[in-house]
């Protein structure tokens, strides 16, 4: 081993040159491409996740506001359902009031009439027998020839006769 | 003196043939770095999640800046650009941070930033005349044709300047170091690694980047 100069040019430009190139083809192989390309598609991919994760949030955003949409149209929904089953009932129970207020006066209308239908039969059987029973006295006024008195006590005591009978 | 020899400044020649230097030190610190960088970069790769771990986000660190300097200087279209100088300032800044565990830095060595500002050259006149074809050679002759020689001299001037700026200042930085270890060895040479080490050899690094950036770009447009 012995020193040399400080400053020549000797082989070992030659050698550097060659050991320049050699590196920077050693560098571009080993570290350059597959480090560049990691970072690249790094960056690729975190690009991409953004967009998604944008989009993903826009939809999320959309389903969101369709389901509360349809929630608000079901809570309307069964609130006119509920309201409308009120404005039934209501109806259901003043029909049936109606209806039975309507039966009931015609039950009694029927009742005074058929009252009214058995009170002419009963007056017009009276009359029959009442007709009959006169004929009845006046028969008998006729067999017996008797005195006005005697003709009021034969009365009297058949309208005795009449009234325990009927 | 503290077993320190004046002559520790100069480059070490390992294996020599006919007086002539085969394979020095500054040869095999490159190697050292190169083995490092490649076995760091697996190591790096292999372990790569989605969720990464600080040494990942270091090494994405390194590889956005370059993204953001390439993109800021030379334009996003031209990205092929960014793995060749990922891989000059990697080599530029761990060479330049050679000095920290008492190697002698490969860039103070005339050799080393000449054949990186040669490379420079070399890709500034091949992707000039690739984007321009002959517009990149008129553009020799103007905005005068007579400015030719000037144009040229200025052409050829870059890498010189390129190559020595990289090569004093890590030349100053190996020749400080070794007087601060000769005459103050407590202490100030932290110090001293600090700037002359960690400060001006990153600075370094990002010139000589950032120059071949512009330097190419300038030829393409």
């Amino acid at each position: 081993m012995e020193n040399g100069d400080i400053i020549t040019i000797n082989y070992t430009l030659l050698w550097q040159v060659f050991n320049m190139v050699v590196l920077y083809l050693l560098i571009r192989r080993f570290l350059y491409k597959p480090l560049s390309n990691f970072v690249r598609n790094r960056q690729q991919s975190i690009e991409e996740n953004i967009n998604n994760a944008a989009r993903e949030r826009e939809e999320a955003e959309k389903l969101r506001r369709d389901y509360e949409q349809k929630i608000a149209a079901a809570r309307q929904e069964a609130r006119e359902i509920v309201n409308q089953a009120a404005r039934q009932r209501d109806e259901i129970i003043a029909q049936g009031k109606r209806d039975a207020k309507e039966q009931g006066e015609q039950l009694i209308a029927k009742a005074k009439e058929e009252l009214q239908l058995e009170k002419e039969k009963v007056f017009k059987e009276l009359k029959d027998e009442l007709a009959f029973i006169s004929v009845g006295i006046a028969e008998r006024i006729i067999e017996t020839k008797i005195d006005a008195a005697a003709q009021k006590q034969l009365v009297d005591r058949y309208l005795e006769e009449v009234r325990s009978a009927s | 003196m503290n077993g320190i020899d004046i002559t520790d400044m100069a480059i070490r020649n390992y294996i020599t043939i006919d007086g002539q230097p085969i394979i020095t030190n500054t040869v095999v610190t490159t190697w050292a770095i190169m083995a490092i960088l490649v076995a760091f970069s697996i190591f790096v790769v292999r372990g790569l999640k989605a969720v990464p771990g600080a040494l990942q986000l270091i090494v994405e660190l390194i590889l956005e800046g370059v993204h953001w300097l390439g993109d800021s200087t030379m334009g996003r279209d031209k990205r092929y650009f960014a793995p060749y100088m990922l891989a000059l300032a990697l080599y530029l800044a761990l060479a330049n941070l050679t000095g920290l565990v008492a190697v002698r830095q490969p860039t103070a060595d005339l050799n080393t930033t000449f054949a990186l500002s040669l490379m420079t050259f070399f890709m500034v006149q091949f992707f000039g005349f690739k984007a321009k074809k002959f517009g990149y050679v008129k553009g020799f002759f103007q905005p005068l044709p007579f400015l030719f020689p000037l144009n040229l001299i200025s052409e050829l001037a870059q890498p010189i300047s390129l190559s020595f700026r990289l090569f004093g200042n890590m030349l100053g930085s190996v020749v400080i170091m070794l007087m601060i270890y000769m005459f103050l060895p407590m202490l100030f040479p932290l110090v001293g690694h600090l700037y002359f080490d960690v400060f001006a050899g990153l600075i370094q690094t990002f010139i000589f980047v950032m120059l071949t950036m512009t330097y190419i770009t300038l030829a393409m447009e």
